[in-house]
């Protein structure tokens, strides 16, 4: 009775400092932050502007009273009825303030009944109101009712599985709709620590793998377990929060691998996007901290926020994996992070910041255009795509067709807008508009579906015609050979004439051609009969430059993956058709005279220009026929370009074979030890470029130095 | 062939082959033999020398000449032609070797000797450095309350200033006509239980510890050591500070003397003790109306020479950073009623009675911006609204102040604290003017920045002025305050333009602004439009022109708008230049075929000019993107003082620092007498009449370039005499923002701000620039399409009396994305015309009538602050509501729909505007 009345006391006490003083800070116009988003389709993986998604519409403050403002708070979470809670842990209690933000009570525990809380570092509320407390001081779970009456501490988890050395520190914790009850240990990177509704362990769950740099695997490769010992251990990273939302745990981890952000079904398999890298690359190719992602919250449409302490941003995923916006920045001004900590959106769009920095909540309220956004993705996520689609209003504005329309006319290069365009376009059989969309978006598994559909209608349309004039031409070609054939046996050449440019060009071609499809004979010509010159061999490989940058002109834009031709370095294209030329030549030179090759250093070159003949056969015939292929067809793409390579590979084996004079013993031999040379030329050149740098550096800063003092 | 032999071997020949000729031993026919042998012979090949020899051998010797068949003529000529090279060898040889020994001797000296790496010392041209005051006598440090001066004052009253200098307390003791008083004191008065706790002492040491610090007449920032951060004290705290006052007319002079102990240790690692010492003198006193000024001569701040004291060794160097005076005379505390009132951005307000959010830093901005030279961010300062204006304000019922920066505005910077800040219970505001900068510097390559203190100080003398109001019977608020601001500004542009001062001259070509000059019949509608910029995407070598608008597309626009009778546009161009509007600033006029090159461009304008058009230029003066052509960096580019190029940093759409920029600020003076007679001639020969120049209002910076030294306060001056001449040269002239100096000689200023900086310490976004400005200067808004909500920007622009600006293409954007310019989202004029065309006609009705009017008043209508109508009155009489909720609401005038305006004229017509 005692302790009821003090607890009452206590809350009317912490209620009369708190209830009227919530500080509300109006909306303003111009966000503090940026505003952009990353699309998963643009070929160059760059953060693309886009118009203010979010706002700050307040800010939760608390008076500088005792036991009024908040310190150090961990953890916040929103109820099922709306209420948020939030794990106040430099003042050991848990807060709860009503929807509207203003104070309703607070948790602190008692002496008395042994629930006095310590410093707590995360709440959970389950569907029946209970307040589940992560006691981090106390090294424990402990359960209120929901109207903050102390109803069970939860005992540390014992269990054979769990290791000698555990050290049991429950920092978030989570309960699903069964009563399991899912924990985060400090330290602990054997996972998520799974118990029962009564605070038996039962397993560990979602555990991550460990994470191994390239040299880390290669000693594991080299050294035994044995011989490892005593070395830097690495362990798996461990999460760092947890959030449960339709039976699957999402989760954040500590350290900076790829798949920071975690959906975990029952089965303890993360099925968020394939595990990708949610890193901002926009972001990190021009600063050098890694981000930090330490929170993530799903609202009603499946829509997934995570925030990065290290840069102050939250990041807006649907439920596809797409991001929709990423906003924020660190910083002390108004709406900008400095140590947030928890993140929480309600359902009316609402995204709840806890930042530490302040000890403040920032509400985020949707603009006009994230409004817009999300009613056109709920829309086409529920098939609405156009006015006749919605069963319920009919409304012509109530469709996905409309409003991501109307998105694109807010922001003309929003690509989400422009593929999802696209997409509802192909739905309706409207391809060759949804290819204009798909093209501009940059999304080339979309441009590739509607072209397919585009190409099956042509064909359709014209195969017979087409099919009739290619019989026709087949026909054609082969009288005209059969004519030439009889004409040219009645009309026998009997004087030679000195052949003209075009006969020089077409023995040119048959002599390129022959040297490609026979190269034994072919190379060994070059060696023994001196077929072949300098000239020739700088003709092939100015056609290959040629060929070469012609066939990424004309590879279709499905095949460039969305890529734009504006954006092709020709530069390094035309660098990297001469580069393994002019090495593999010296090279294979230098190894061949230490070998007693018979080759000179003239028919290494030349055979080496007659080796690209492949790229320059099928390189170009093969991007133009990309213009009529989908990515279906792609596997077949990939299988001629293997094709040509390994032809490739196999002439210039048969180049160093041929030339030299080897046998195929040897010939081998001096393949593996060119590879090998060309190898080391590499290595050789990124340490000489290095120091060169170096060196340019220094004279650089050196005549600066100069020209300042004079 | 002659190189095969060394030239040892070969002069070798020739002296046997001249030795033989010259002891004539040698008969003709042998010689003959022997020449020819010689030249035959492979092994003794001929050599210049040789030939040389031989020639010379002969030229004395007719019968020798003969036989070895030689040309006399020939000889000569070769002879001669062999002295000249090699009287020329020698001059080169000669000429190489002293300049490899002079530069050997010139980096010798520096890097061994250290060299003095060249103090830059800034020109004095518009830098005030007055005589200080003469000093009466002394005033005892131990005097209690003593009256120092009484005058009239502006008010109709009387000021009277009294100095205690045993509680460093400085009254102000004021009346008016009507008989109203007021006491201001220099440090709040302590609440009584303060009182209580000053005199128990030990027992409650917050008080005492800082009673030193408030009561304080200076806060000062200094160094003892460049490394050692800098120092920030009130003066009373400073160790064993020697304080003397006396007394100087209609005012009190303080002299402070401040002593810095530092401990060295000598090479045996015995320590010992250094004693420097710097002093400063500040003037208190009363001008003829009343209002009290405070002075720092820059005579009287003295510092030991550079070169004494500076201390290589252990880098000391005991130097003056910052003096803030009077930092506490308008400390308020929480709960108080009033606010304060400050120019960031539009301008904001500070509430003393509002709960408040902890923060740690003080405010602190610059008086006309962040300087880049000396002001480093590791990520960018969204929060970023800058000071346009040199005063600030205090409101509180019947009693306002208004302070002014009078001398080394640029210089200065407004401070403003709240509770909890330094340990202080009081919100406080004040200028901290910065006597030296802090820069950051790298020392090595590792990336690592340290912070150090500039060694030069150009500064001149730092003056302010504080004037006091009082009125019993009325409340007054930010409106009267920026209507003091505004008074003194123009009263400061007359004085600069009537001025004696030749270095002023250049205002006499130009009428400043004031409400007489004012354009009677101004633009009511901005219209941007956008030509082109380059895609920063690409890497191929002809980098991708994205064009939006043609010149010919420009002119269909111009044409579209005139037929439908909108008359009073103006249009600006921007992104004409050949790279668009990232390009190159010093390669302005090469402009590309494919936006309709040069003729295209003169055909605009005299299209425009035929139809009477206002088509402005928009250029670029200052900004370098991408290394400066036609010029090396050292010529053109901006220094900072640790003599590195500093880059102008481009935020990314991450919204961190984009590092693979190499953009740079151009030294002003570089442009002045480099660029600036090009880029009038340059424009004046593309036919355009109207300019509007970026930078000029609304990017200042220091330039430590040895070459082209400036200071901040210089630069501005130089700004504006740019201006004026290219008032002499074009119709109209505009700048961007708005900062005070531009404003003087602007026709126009464009993307004036309607917001203040989002900080917590801001409360409330208030029109104090606009109410300064508005009817001495025409002002248009940012392009309202920009914003993401188009509703909120029109209302606001109404609201702050600001013209409408659209930003319009041809084209729509989707090829921006991977440009600079790629947050413009959505420009395409067909879609934006019927917006366009209301915008126009809102701007007509509410905006046209009082655009050369005075604003008189500004409130919100439906709360004390932050409610949805807000209105603005004019000096015609005319009030406009505007009302940023969701319904209709009633005013005093009539009701105001929702999204929309309110205007009711001065006969009590009201009429409504919808503009959602």
């Amino acid at each position: 009775m005692k302790s009821k009345f003090r607890k009452i006391l206590c809350i009317a006490l912490t209620l009369a400092c708190l209830v009227s003083v919530c500080t509300v800070i109006p909306s303003s116009a111009a966000t503090p932050y940026s505003n952009y988003f990353m699309s998963l389709v643009d070929p160059y993986s760059w953060s693309l502007p886009t118009p203010e998604a979010y706002q700050v519409s307040r800010v939760v403050d608390f008076p500088d009273k005792e036991h009024g403002k908040l310190l150090n708070p961990e953890d916040m979470f929103i109820g099922p009825d709306g209420r948020i809670y939030i794990a106040d842990s430099g003042n050991n209690r848990i807060v709860i303030l009503k929807s509207d933000l203003t104070f309703d009570f607070a948790i602190t525990g008692y002496e008395e009944d042994g629930s006095k809380l310590n410093n707590p570092t995360c709440v959970f509320v389950d569907d029946d109101g209970t307040i589940l407390v992560a006691d981090y001081g106390n090294k424990r779970l402990i359960e209120f009712t929901k109207y903050g009456n102390f109803r069970f501490a939860y005992p540390t988890p014992s269990s054979d599985i769990l290791s000698e050395d555990f050290n049991y520190q429950p920092q978030r914790v989570v309960k699903d709709q069964k009563g399991y009850i899912y924990v985060c240990s400090v330290g602990d990177s054997n996972g998520i620590l799974m118990l029962s509704s009564d605070g038996e362990f039962r397993n560990y769950f979602g555990t991550n793998k460990v994470a191994l740099t390239f040299w880390e695997s290669i000693a594991r490769m080299l050294w035994s377990r044995e011989s490892r010992k005593g070395t830097v251990v690495t362990l798996p990273y461990t999460f760092n929060n947890i959030f449960i939302h339709d039976g699957f745990i999402y989760a954040t981890t500590t350290g900076y691998s790829a798949a920071q952000m975690r959906k975990i079904n029952p089965a303890g398999s993360d099925v968020l996007y394939g595990g990708r890298d949610f890193s901002d690359f926009g972001l990190l190719r021009n600063s050098a901290d890694l981000q930090n992602f330490i929170d993530v919250t799903v609202d009603n449409d499946f829509n997934t926020y995570v925030i990065d302490a290290t840069y102050g941003r939250i990041y807006e995923y649907d439920e596809w994996g797409r991001n929709l916006f990423a906003f924020g920045t660190v910083g002390t001004g108004y709406g900008q992070f400095s140590l947030p900590k928890s993140l929480e959106a309600d359902d009316q769009g609402r995204i709840y910041v806890l930042n530490g920095g302040n000890n403040t909540i920032y509400v985020f309220e949707q603009t006009e255009f994230a409004k817009l956004v999300h009613r056109a993705n709920k829309n086409y996520s529920n098939g609405i795509y156009e006015a006749v689609d919605n069963p319920n209003d009919g409304s012509k504005e109530d469709n996905a067709f409309f409003q991501w329309t109307k998105v694109k006319e807010e922001d003309n290069f929003y690509s989400l807008a422009l593929q999802s365009i696209g997409q509802i376009l192909w739905r309706k059989e409207r391809y060759s508009e949804a290819l204009r969309y798909f093209e501009i978006a940059g999304d080339t598994v979309g441009a590739s579906s509607a072209f397919k559909e585009l190409r099956a209608d042509f064909l359709g349309d014209y195969f017979s015609i087409i099919a009739s004039v290619a019989i026709g031409l087949l026909i054609a070609l082969l009288v005209f050979k059969k004519l030439r054939k009889r004409y040219r046996m009645k009309h026998p050449r009997t004087v030679e004439k000195k052949p003209n440019f075009m006969q020089k060009i077409g023995a040119f071609i048959k002599n390129m051609v022959h040297t490609a499809t026979h190269p034994i004979d072919g190379f060994e010509d070059i060696r023994y009969e001196n077929k072949g010159t300098y000239r020739d061999a700088i003709i092939v490989i100015l056609v290959y430059v040629v060929t070469h940058c012609l066939s990424l002109a004309c590879t279709s834009f499905i095949y460039r993956g969305g890529a734009s031709l504006e954006f092709i370095d020709w530069g390094t294209e035309i660098l990297w058709c001469l580069l393994p030329w002019v090495v593999i030549c010296v090279v294979n030179y230098g190894v061949t005279t230490i070998l007693y090759g018979e080759g000179r250093f003239r028919d290494v070159v030349i055979g080496g220009a007659y080796c690209h003949v492949p790229f320059i056969l099928i390189e170009l015939p093969l991007a133009i026929i990309t213009q009529g292929l989908t990515l279906q067809e792609a596997p077949l793409y990939s299988i001629v370009g293997s094709i040509t390579t390994a032809w490739v590979v196999v002439l210039v084996f048969m180049c160093m074979k041929g030339v030299h004079g080897f046998n195929p013993l040897k010939a081998v031999l001096v393949f593996v030890l060119t590879l090998a040379g060309v190898a080391a030329v590499a290595v050789l050149f990124m340490i000489v470029r290095g120091l060169f740098q170096q060196m340019v550096d220094f004279i650089v800063q050196f005549a600066k130095e100069l020209s300042y003092l004079v | 062939m002659f190189n095969k032999k060394s030239k040892k071997e070969n002069n070798k020949d020739a002296a046997q082959i001249e030795q033989v000729l010259n002891e004539n031993e040698i008969g003709a026919e042998n010689a003959a033999e022997n020449a020819e042998a010689v030249e035959n012979t492979e092994t003794v090949e001929k050599t210049e020398e040789v030939k040389t020899s031989v020639f010379r051998a002969s030229m004395d010797d007719d019968e020798n000449r003969k036989n070895l068949h030689i040309d006399k003529e020939e000889a000569e000529k070769f002879l001669e032609k062999q002295r000249k090279k090699k009287l020329r060898n020698r001059i080169i040889i000669t000429t190489v070797s002293v300049l490899v020994v002079l530069i050997a001797i010139f980096v010798v000296y520096k890097v061994v000797f250290g060299g003095n790496v060249g103090v830059i010392r800034f020109s004095d041209k518009w830098i005030v450095e007055k005589d200080p005051k003469p000093v009466g006598a002394a005033i005892k440090t131990n005097a209690g309350m003593t009256e120092i001066a009484s005058v009239s004052n502006a008010m109709g009253g009387t000021t009277t200033i009294k100095f205690s200098p045993a509680d460093s307390l400085l009254i102000l003791e004021l009346t008016n006509a009507k008989g109203d008083k007021e006491t201001i004191r220099s440090w709040p008065a302590p609440l009584e239980k303060e009182v209580d706790q000053k005199t128990i002492g030990d027992e409650y040491p917050k008080y005492a510890k800082n009673h030193d610090i408030v009561s304080s007449l200076v806060r000062l920032g200094y160094t003892a050591s460049n490394l050692d951060g800098g120092k920030d004290f009130g003066i009373n705290q400073v160790p064993g500070v020697k304080i003397e006052y006396y007394y100087i007319e209609n005012g009190f002079k303080a002299k402070y003397t401040v002593p810095i102990e530092v401990t060295k240790t000598n090479s045996d690692g015995d320590t010992y003790k250094v004693n420097y010492e710097f002093s400063l003198g500040v003037e208190f006193y009363l001008d003829e109306n009343g209002d009290l000024i405070v002075n720092v001569p820059k005579k009287d701040v003295i510092e030991t020479e550079t070169e004494d004291q500076y201390d290589k060794n252990t880098d000391e160097m005991p130097r003056v950073a910052s003096i803030a005076v009077l930092p506490f005379i308008n400390a308020r505390r929480q709960g108080d009623n009033g606010y304060y009132v400050t120019p960031d951005g539009s301008g904001g307000l500070t509430y003393f009675n509002v709960p408040r959010i902890s923060q740690y830093d003080e405010y602190q901005k610059r008086i006309y911006g962040y300087d880049d030279i000396f002001d480093v961010f590791n990520y960018p300062n969204m929060t970023n609204e800058t000071i346009c204006l040199p005063a600030f304000g205090a409101v509180d019922g019947g009693k306002r102040l208004t302070c002014f920066a009078v001398e080394s505005e640029a210089n200065a910077s407004i401070l403003m604290g709240q509770p909890g800040m330094k340990n202080l219970d009081f919100y406080y505001i004040t200028y901290l003017f910065k006597w030296r900068e802090f820069y950051q510097a790298k020392i090595s390559n590792s990336g690592q920045s340290y912070t150090f203190l500039e060694i030069p100080s150009g500064i001149g003398d730092f003056t302010m002025k504080y004037s006091y109001t009082i009125d019993n019977d009325t409340t007054y608020s930010y409106v009267d305050v920026a209507k003091d601001i505004r008074e003194f500004i123009v009263n400061k542009w007359y004085e600069d333009k009537n001025s004696d001062n030749p270095d002023y001259d250049y205002l006499d070509k130009v009428d400043v602004n004031s409400p007489e000059n004012k354009d009677q019949n101004p633009d009511i509608i901005n219209l941007k439009i956008f030509i082109a910029d380059i895609n920063r995407a690409s890497v191929s070598w002809w980098p991708t022109y994205k064009v939006m608008t043609t010149f010919g597309q420009a002119k269909s626009i111009v044409t579209k708008t005139a037929q439908e009778g909108l008359g009073r546009i103006r249009y600006s161009l921007l992104g004409w230049q050949q790279e668009g509007y990232y390009g190159n600033p010093m390669k302005k006029f090469s402009i590309s075929n494919s936006v309709g090159g040069k003729g295209g461009l003169k055909d605009l304008n005299s299209y425009a000019k035929k139809n009477e058009a206002t088509l402005a230029a928009d250029v670029n003066m200052l900004l370098i993107y991408g290394s400066p052509k036609g010029a090396s960096l050292r010529q053109a580019v901006v220094k900072n003082p640790g003599t590195f190029y500093v880059n102008y940093k481009v935020v990314n759409t991450a919204g961190v620092f984009d590092r693979s920029t190499e953009y740079y600020y151009m030294s002003p003076l570089y442009y002045n007498y480099n660029m600036l007679s090009k880029d009038i001639n340059g424009l004046k020969d593309l036919g355009f009449k109207n300019v509007d120049l970026q930078q000029m209002g609304n990017l200042l910076y220091t330039d430590y370039n040895k070459e082209n030294a400036l200071l901040r306060q210089q630069a501005l001056e130089y700004y504006r005499k740019w201006m004026t001449q290219y008032k002499a040269k074009f119709d109209t002239v505009s700048v961007y923002y708005g900062y005070e100096y531009a404003a003087s000689v602007a026709d126009n200023i464009l993307d004036i701000p309607t917001e203040s900086s989002k900080l917590f310490i801001v409360d409330e976004s208030v029109p104090v620039l606009e109410i300064v400005y508005h009817g001495l200067v025409d002002y248009y808004s940012n392009a309202v399409n920009r914003s993401s909500d188009y509703t909120q920007s029109i209302l606001r622009s109404i609201e702050y009396g600001a013209f409408l600006t659209f930003e319009v293409t041809n084209n729509t954007t989707e090829e921006l994305r991977y440009t600079r310019y790629n947050s413009l989202f959505k420009a395409k004029f067909d879609d934006l015309y019927a917006s366009i065309v209301k915008g126009y006609n809102i701007a007509n009705k509410a905006l046209a009538p009082v655009a050369n009017c005075d604003i008189t008043g500004h409130f919100c209508v439906d709360g004390e602050r932050e409610g949805d109508v807000y209105c603005t009155e004019y000096s015609n009489g005319t009030k406009i509501y505007v009302n940023y909720g969701d319904t209709s609401k009633e005013t005093p005038d009539g009701k105001v729909p929702a999204f929309g305006i309110g205007i009711c004229t001065s006969d009590g017509k009201f009429e409504t505007l919808n503009v959602k």
